[in-house]
């Protein structure tokens, strides 16, 4: 398993390396005339030595494994997603049951009823929202 | 006596009835923030962030203060009573906590809630004099000096947010490539948007804090599985006078300490206790028992935190620097309503200033009434289960995300940064440094660009003026002392306290 450390290097130079040559594709112009692509040119090189840096020092000094547990962040985001789509197709009320009842799947106890009654007050919440606030989520 | 005219025309703003309304629930907000686990002061603003698009600003900043200050007091009681420090007390659970083993909770709570309202006012006064006076030194300003006290904030908060000056800064600076894309401010070109149109203004500011500071936060929280019990002891809040005295000269110190850490860039909370708790150990009458339970453990900190809270408002307002990620997000709801925040800031619009100023001293009483008589009813929301919060939070993150453009995608965008931040979370960087690269990104660029074409490109104004140079200077310091800690391998004191408890 990769080290905490090494993964913060590998995660830091892959959002650098991309960036520095997309930097590199646009007008970097003079530093008598900046272009466009020269403070992103500049800053994802910095950033490339830091990874790099990183990268030699997971090597030198041993650091804990990195965990992660994707099962948690991906039923999280599944709810989000199905949020997303239900309100854009159907309403907002009925992508916030889909939300309580999907997510809690990734707590450490699953309660129906207490879905239902936390489904229930947020979509009372959402409403009040609307009214109150003037935001138009699409409640219905 | 101009001040006294000043905090008068700030009161006639700050006593509208909608402006207290908007204080109090700020203050309310703030303080169940501090005192609920994972659900930071800056995912709260993030939160609440596209609410105040539809309020006034005075009453929209007043609220958003309000929750920040506010969550460094209810803060203080989840650290004294359980042990749950979250960003900002962690000095708490020193001997905040070692007071309530001792069956002293009703005494911890009260130094802090009494020492904090001493620190918020020693504070107000640094804020309403030293911001005009910080506001008429940044006119002398260049760009090439405003970009040099940029990167030393940067630095500083790299430095002091994680112990480790690389981690920050990279994390610093994949928020400034996070900032520049969308349409380059002065070309017009497109910049990293891969043709998709919804990226022409760039990534969505709240969905970045939400993705990064909510969900990624409460899949983290998820991981742990740790249920906590609620605090079940008795509060007996009244302390004897010879205890009430023992407040006083410690409460002052951490006010004094924590309003001249909270200016400087980076310094806020964190620093501000940490250096408080220090002062107590060396100056104190009870010196010795401090860290085995001493009420100058408690009131030092609790002032000073308050205090650095309400003094990181100055370079704000009077420089147009954000100090750190929640100040930030102040920043940003400024410049949703057309101000810049500026030297000039508090010529143009006095009544914003003042206004925000006098909220203060209302914030605070409200304050001293909801962490003082009222506590013991508060602490009863630890009973609320976590199955029950993180959904709620989960349809305030999407509602908030939501709401800013009426658009989807914004939360595709807040899934996608979730996950970006659970991995960055994962890998032990801190995401606040990240939070103010990406506002500060495209500022940064614009005084670098216009500092080297005023310039003609000659790269020595950014270390030949007295202000930048001076800046240079301390930035070589801390770069110097960094790798000085590296080669001999002496950590420093705070931080690996700071770690020790967020690991805890």
């Amino acid at each position: 398993m990769l080290s905490q450390s090494l993964t913060r290097g590998l995660l830091l130079a892959g959002i650098a390396i991309p960036f520095g040559i997309g930097a590199l594709r646009m007008p970097v112009g003079e530093l008598s005339d900046p272009g466009p692509g020269l403070l992103p040119l500049i800053t994802s090189v910095i950033l490339l030595v830091l990874a790099i840096t990183i990268i030699v020092q997971s090597f030198i000094h041993e650091a804990p494994p990195i965990f992660l547990n994707p099962m948690n962040i991906s039923i999280i985001v599944l709810a989000m997603l199905g949020f997303a789509v239900i309100t854009n197709y159907v309403n907002m009320a009925l992508a916030v049951v889909w939300l309580v009842f999907v997510s809690t799947i990734a707590g450490t106890d699953y309660s129906w009823m207490r879905n239902v009654k936390l489904s229930a007050s947020l979509i009372v919440i959402g409403f009040l929202f609307e009214r109150t606030f003037g935001l138009n989520l699409g409640m219905l | 006596m101009e001040v006294l005219q000043n905090l008068a025309l700030g009161f006639e703003h700050a006593l509208t009835w909608q402006n207290i309304l908007y204080c109090a629930a700020g203050c309310f907000i703030g303080t169940l923030v501090g005192l609920l686990p994972g659900l930071g002061p800056l995912a709260t603003i993030s939160l609440l962030l596209p609410l105040t698009y539809n309020m006034d600003l005075g009453g929209a900043l007043i609220m958003l203060a309000g929750i920040y200050y506010g969550a460094q007091y209810g803060d203080s009681v989840s650290a004294i009573t359980m042990k749950i420090p979250h960003a900002s007390s962690i000095v708490a659970c020193i001997d905040g906590h070692q007071l309530s083993l001792k069956g002293k909770t009703g005494l911890a709570l009260f130094t802090a809630g009494i020492s904090s309202f001493i620190g918020g006012t020693v504070a107000i006064v640094a804020l309403t004099t030293l911001a005009p006076m910080l506001g008429n030194v940044a006119l002398l300003f260049t760009p090439a000096d405003y970009c040099m006290l940029m990167l030393f904030g940067f630095c500083c908060v790299s430095f002091i947010t994680t112990g480790n000056l690389v981690n920050g800064l990279a994390m610093c600076l994949v928020g400034v490539l996070l900032g520049q894309v969308g349409l380059d401010i002065e070309t017009g070109s497109q910049r990293f948007t891969f043709g998709m149109p919804m990226l022409l203004d760039g990534f969505n500011l709240i969905a970045i804090a939400l993705g990064c500071f909510g969900l990624a936060e409460i899949a983290k929280n998820l991981d742990s599985k740790s249920d906590r019990s609620p605090f079940n002891g008795v509060i007996k809040l009244i302390p004897t006078w010879p205890e009430f005295k023992r407040i006083i000269p410690s409460a002052l110190r951490g006010s004094f300490v924590g309003s001249f850490l909270g200016v400087l860039p980076g310094g806020g909370t964190v620093l501000a206790q940490f250096a408080a708790y220090g002062v107590e150990k060396k100056v104190s009458k009870y010196k010795d028992e401090i860290g085995s339970g001493a009420i100058e453990g408690v009131a030092g900190y609790a002032a000073a935190d308050e205090a650095a809270a309400r003094t990181s408002f100055i370079p704000l307002m009077s420089l147009g620097i954000p100090e750190n990620a929640v100040m930030a997000l102040m920043m940003a709801a400024f410049i949703s309503k057309g101000i810049t925040p500026g030297p000039n800031m508090i010529d143009k619009h006095p009544d914003l200033f003042w206004g925000l100023v006098a909220s203060m001293w209302i914030g605070n009483c409200f304050l001293i009434i909801l962490n003082v008589p009222l506590v013991r009813y508060l602490l009863s929301l630890f009973k609320i289960k976590y199955g029950i919060l993180f959904p709620s939070i989960l349809f305030f993150c999407c509602i908030g995300t939501f709401s800013v453009h009426n658009n989807v995608y914004d939360i595709f965008m807040t899934c996608g940064f979730g996950i970006l931040g659970y991995i960055f979370i994962r890998a032990k960087l801190d995401l606040a440094p990240l939070m103010l690269g990406f506002i500060l990104g495209p500022m940064l660029e614009e005084y670098f660009r216009r500092a080297l074409i005023i310039s003609r490109g000659d790269l020595s104004v950014f270390v030949t003026g007295p202000i930048s140079g001076t800046l240079f200077g301390l930035l070589l310091l801390i770069v110097g002392w960094q790798i000085f800690s590296a080669v001999f391998g002496k950590p420093l004191p705070q931080t690996t306290l700071l770690q020790d408890q967020n690991e805890s």
